[in-house]
C-alpha cells in the first residue's frame, strides 16, 4: 500500500517541487532586480532619461522659462558657424593632447621609482599621491596664487632664482594653457597608483629569468616591465583622454575661460550656453558633439592599442 | 539557476527596459516644459492683460515664501513681514536666505515650475527674464491701487523704469543704489590736497584733470616696492567704475532700450582711454580686478589695507567698511565724493535697483500682489534705508536717519545727489546678461585692461561683436 500510495503521490510530488523550483527562481530573480535597483533607477533617471532629454532638447530653443520650441538642426547648424566652438575644441584638444601623455610619462616614472626597495616607501607614496585627492576647487585657488602675474610664488622664484622675468601666466593668452598642464601635473599621483599596481602585478620570475640571462636594467624595462605593463598604460590613457576632453572645474575656478576664450574648454563653453547664457537647446547640441568627440578619439586609440598593447592571454588580446 | 534567470530576463529585455524607462523620462521632461505656458499666464501687451487682480480670501491661512537679498537683508525683511502679517493675519511670509548664487538657484526653480512666490530680483537678471515671462506683471496693481500707484510715484523715478518694460510694471523696487568716489581721508591730507567733498560741486576743482593730479600726488612708490601706495583705482568693472566715466562723458555702452551697442563711439573711447592711461601711462593706478569677480587681492582689499586713495566703487561699501573690525570701521577716514567732472561738464554715476517681483508660478498671486504693494509703503522703503543691507531704499523721502548716522562717511549727501544724474545698469531685453557682455569681459576685461590689447581696435571688436549677438537674438536664433 505504501508503494502505490507513494506512486500515486509522485505526479503530485513532482508537481509541488516544480512550483517550488519556480517559486525559489521568482523569488531569486526578483532579489536580484531589487538589488539591482538601486543602480537601475539611478541609471535610468539620472542617466539615460537626461541623455534622451539632451538629445530632443538638442533640436528646440529651450531657455528655463518657456516650453522649448522645436527647431529642428538650427542648433547644430549654428555650432558649426560658431567660432567659439572651434575654438573650445581647440583650447580642449590643445590641453588634452599635450598634458595626457606628459601626465602618463610622469605617472609612469614615478610609479618605477616608488616600486624600488627604499626606506619610507609608504610615506613617499602618499606624499605623490596627496595632492591628487585635494579637491579641484581648493587647488585651482592655490594655482591662482602661485601663478599671479605679478604677485605669484612661480615668478619669484623664476625672478629671484634664475634671473627670469616670469610671464602673466593667467592673464596671457600665449601662457595660460602651459599653465595649465603644469597645474595638471597635480593629478599625476592618480595614473602613478594604478601604474604601480600593474608593476606589482608582473611576476618577478620573469625579472629573475632575464637576471640570469644577463638583462641590463633598460632591457627589463623595455622586454618584461613595458609590455606587462601596456594594458595598465592603455587604461590610464583612456580616462586620462575621456578626463582631460571633459576638463571643467580647474579651468572654471582659475580662469573663468579667460582670457579672451584662450582657456575656454568645450565643457565651459558648454555650461556658459546652459547656465549663463540660457540656451538648454544649444547647449544640449553641444554637449552631443563633445560625447561624439570623445568616443571617436576613445575608438582611434582603442583601435591603435593592438600594436602596441600586449596581452598574456591569447583569448584576452582577441577580445580586446 | 543563475542561467534560468538569465534566460527569463535576458540582455535585450534589460535594454528594452531601460529604453522604455528613458523614453517616459524624457517624455515627461518634454510634457513638463510644454505644459508650461507662460505666454499664457504673463501676458506681454496691455491688450492681453487680466482685467482684475485676483483677490485675498481673507478665511484660508496662506503661507509665502520670499527670497532676501544675501544675508544682511535677514533682520530687516523679518520684521518686515512681520509687520506684514499682523496688518493681513491669514498670510505668513517666511524669509529665506539663499546662498551667494540666489540667480543660478532660481534658474533652475523656474525651470522646475516652482520657486519662491516672491524674490528679490537685479536689473541685470531682471530686464532678461521679464521678456521671457518669469515674472507676474503689476499693472493691474497700479491702476486698480491707487495707494500704491501713489506709493509709486514716490519713488526715484529710475528704479520704477528700471522693472518697467512696454509700459507694464513688473516689480516694486525696494533700492536705490549708487555708484561713488571712496577716498582715504589721511593719504589725501597728506599729499596737501583739498578734501574731495568740499570741492565736489566745482567744475574747476573736481574735473578729470584734476583727478590724474590728486592721483598722482598721493601716489608712491614702484609696482614691486613693499611700500606702494596707488593714487586711484580705473581699470575696473562696467558698474562700479569705468561706465561711470563713459556715461559722464556723454557716451554709452548700450543704447537706452539695450538693442545697440555703442562702445567705440568717440566719447566712450576717450573716456576709457582716460582710465587706461592713469595706469599704463602715468603709472598712479593699481592693476585690473582679477577677471573673475571676488576672488583674490581686489582694489577693495587695497582700499581697506591703506594702500590705495581714490577708489570708484558701489554705495554699499560703506556698511561693508563700517562692519569692519567689530563694527569699529577701517583705521584711517575716509570720505566719499561725487564723480568728477568730465570735459563735457557733465558727470554721471551708475545706478542699480533691487526690486521684489512675483514669480509667475505662484499659487497665491493675490497674496503675493498684497506683499508687493506693501512693500512700496513709505514706512518700509524706511526701514530698509535705516535697517537693511547698507543701501539706500527707493524712496527718497527715507533717508534722513541713513544721513544722520554718526559712522563715516562724513559726505553721504553726496550718494543722494548723484542720484539727480544717475542712469541705469544697461540691460539688454533679448539677451542674458553674462551674454550681452561677454565680448565686453573677454575683451575689455581680461585683455585691454592687462595691456595686452590695443584700446580702441578691441573696444571695435567688442562693439561689433555685442551687435552681432542682438541682431541673432532679434533674429531669434
Amino acid at each position: 500500500m505504501q508503494g502505490l500510495s507513494a506512486q500515486r503521490q509522485a505526479p503530485s510530488l513532482r508537481l509541488q517541487g516544480g512550483r517550488r523550483r519556480r517559486q525559489l527562481r521568482l523569488r531569486r530573480s526578483v532579489a536580484g532586480w531589487l538589488f539591482a535597483a538601486p543602480w537601475l533607477i539611478g541609471f535610468l533617471g539620472f542617466t539615460a532619461g537626461p541623455m534622451l532629454a539632451s538629445v530632443y532638447l538638442s533640436f528646440t530653443s529651450y531657455d528655463l522659462m518657456q516650453a522649448p520650441r522645436w527647431i529642428g538642426l538650427a542648433n547644430f547648424n549654428r555650432l558649426l558657424d560658431d567660432p567659439r566652438v572651434w575654438n573650445s575644441i581647440k583650447v580642449t584638444t590643445l590641453f588634452s593632447f599635450i598634458s595626457v601623455p606628459v601626465n602618463l610619462l610622469f605617472g609612469l616614472v614615478l610609479a618605477l621609482l616608488l616600486n624600488q626597495r627604499i626606506r619610507g616607501l609608504g610615506v613617499w607614496r602618499t606624499l605623490y599621491y596627496l595632492p591628487a585627492i585635494v579637491p579641484a576647487a581648493a587647488m585651482g585657488m592655490l594655482w591662482r596664487w602661485l601663478l599671479d602675474g605679478q604677485f605669484g610664488f612661480v615668478n619669484y622664484l623664476l625672478e629671484d632664482g634664475l634671473g627670469i622675468a616670469g610671464p602673466n601666466w593667467l592673464t596671457s593668452r600665449d601662457w595660460v594653457i602651459p599653465a595649465f598642464i603644469i597645474m595638471s601635473f597635480w593629478g599625476v599621483g592618480v595614473p602613478m597608483v594604478i601604474n604601480l599596481a600593474g608593476l606589482q602585478n608582473i611576476p618577478v620570475t620573469l625579472y629573475e629569468a632575464a637576471q640570469i640571462d644577463g638583462a641590463s636594467g633598460w632591457r627589463k624595462l623595455r622586454d618584461i616591465t613595458l609590455p606587462l605593463l601596456s594594458p595598465v598604460i592603455l587604461f590610464n590613457l583612456l580616462i586620462g583622454i575621456i578626463g582631460a576632453l571633459q576638463s571643467f572645474t580647474i579651468f572654471f575656478v582659475v580662469t573663468g575661460g579667460g582670457p579672451n576664450h584662450a582657456s575656454e574648454t568645450l565643457m565651459l563653453y558648454l555650461y556658459d550656453n546652459a547656465f549663463q547664457f540660457l540656451r538648454m537647446g544649444y547647449a544640449s547640441a553641444l554637449a552631443w558633439v563633445l560625447f561624439v568627440y570623445i568616443l571617436i578619439v576613445t575608438l582611434i586609440v582603442h583601435r591603435f592599442s593592438s600594436q602596441w598593447v600586449y596581452y598574456e592571454s591569447p583569448l584576452e588580446r582577441k577580445d580586446a | 539557476m543563475a542561467e534560468r534567470v538569465s534566460k527569463r530576463f535576458t540582455r535585450r529585455d534589460l535594454l528594452e527596459l531601460g529604453a522604455k524607462g528613458s523614453a517616459v523620462g524624457a517624455l515627461a521632461a518634454a510634457g513638463v516644459g510644454l505644459s508650461q505656458t507662460p505666454a499664457a499666464a504673463v501676458p506681454s501687451t496691455p491688450g492681453r492683460q487680466r482685467r482684475q487682480a485676483p483677490m485675498i480670501n481673507a478665511q484660508s491661512q496662506v503661507k509665502l515664501t520670499l527670497y532676501g537679498w544675501y544675508l544682511p537683508s535677514e533682520p530687516v525683511f523679518k520684521k518686515i513681514t512681520d509687520a506684514f502679517t499682523q496688518e493681513f493675519p491669514n498670510i505668513t511670509v517666511d524669509v529665506v536666505i539663499p546662498n551667494q548664487y540666489i540667480m543660478d538657484q532660481l534658474k533652475v526653480e523656474f525651470a522646475a515650475g516652482r520657486g519662491p512666490d516672491v524674490t528679490c530680483m537685479n536689473t541685470p537678471s531682471g530686464t532678461p527674464w521679464i521678456q521671457r515671462g518669469a515674472f507676474l506683471p503689476l499693472q493691474d496693481l497700479v491702476t486698480s491701487d491707487a495707494t500704491y500707484a501713489e506709493n509709486l510715484k514716490a519713488l526715484v523715478p529710475w528704479t520704477v523704469e528700471a522693472y518697467s518694460q512696454n509700459g507694464i510694471l513688473y516689480g516694486t523696487p525696494i533700492t536705490a543704489e549708487s555708484t561713488t568716489i571712496f577716498y582715504n581721508e589721511d593719504l589725501v591730507t597728506q599729499a596737501g590736497l583739498p578734501s574731495f567733498a568740499e570741492i565736489e560741486n566745482d567744475p574747476a576743482q573736481w574735473n578729470w584733470d584734476k583727478l590724474r593730479e590728486y592721483a598722482t600726488a598721493i601716489n608712491k612708490g614702484t609696482d614691486d616696492g613693499p611700500d606702494r601706495i596707488y593714487g586711484i583705482h580705473s581699470l575696473g568693472g562696467l558698474q562700479v567704475v569705468w561706465l561711470n566715466f563713459v556715461y559722464g562723458n556723454g557716451g554709452e555702452y548700450l543704447s537706452p532700450d539695450g538693442l545697440k551697442c555703442n562702445i567705440a563711439q568717440q566719447p566712450a573711447v576717450d573716456a576709457l582711454k582716460y582710465l587706461y592711461d592713469l595706469r599704463y601711462t602715468h603709472n598712479v593706478a593699481s592693476p585690473p580686478d582679477p577677471f573673475i569677480q571676488g576672488q583674490g587681492m581686489d582694489s577693495a582689499a587695497l582700499f581697506q589695507s591703506g594702500r590705495l586713495g581714490i577708489h570708484p566703487w558701489g554705495e554699499w561699501q560703506i556698511a561693508v567698511y563700517n562692519g569692519f573690525n567689530e563694527n569699529q570701521g577701517l583705521p584711517f577716514a575716509w570720505n566719499i565724493a561725487q564723480p568728477p567732472f568730465s570735459p563735457t561738464g557733465q558727470r554721471s554715476a551708475v545706478s542699480h535697483s533691487v526690486a521684489v517681483v512675483v514669480n509667475k508660478n505662484t499659487k497665491h498671486p493675490a497674496e503675493s500682489f498684497e506683499f508687493v504693494k506693501f512693500m512700496a509703503r513709505p514706512e518700509v522703503q524706511g526701514w530698509i534705508s535705516s535697517e537693511g543691507w547698507g543701501s539706500l531704499s527707493a524712496h527718497p523721502g527715507t533717508y534722513d536717519s541713513w544721513l544722520n548716522d554718526p559712522k563715516a562717511p562724513k559726505n553721504r549727501q553726496a550718494i543722494i545727489a548723484s542720484q539727480a544724474y544717475g542712469r541705469p545698469y544697461p540691460n539688454c531685453p533679448v539677451l542674458e546678461t553674462a551674454e550681452v557682455q561677454d565680448p565686453l569681459n573677454s575683451i575689455l576685461h581680461e585683455q585691454i585692461w592687462y595691456g595686452e590689447r590695443d584700446l580702441a581696435e578691441g573696444l571695435k571688436e567688442i562693439e561689433d561683436s555685442t551687435n552681432d549677438l542682438i541682431e541673432q537674438a532679434k533674429a531669434g536664433s
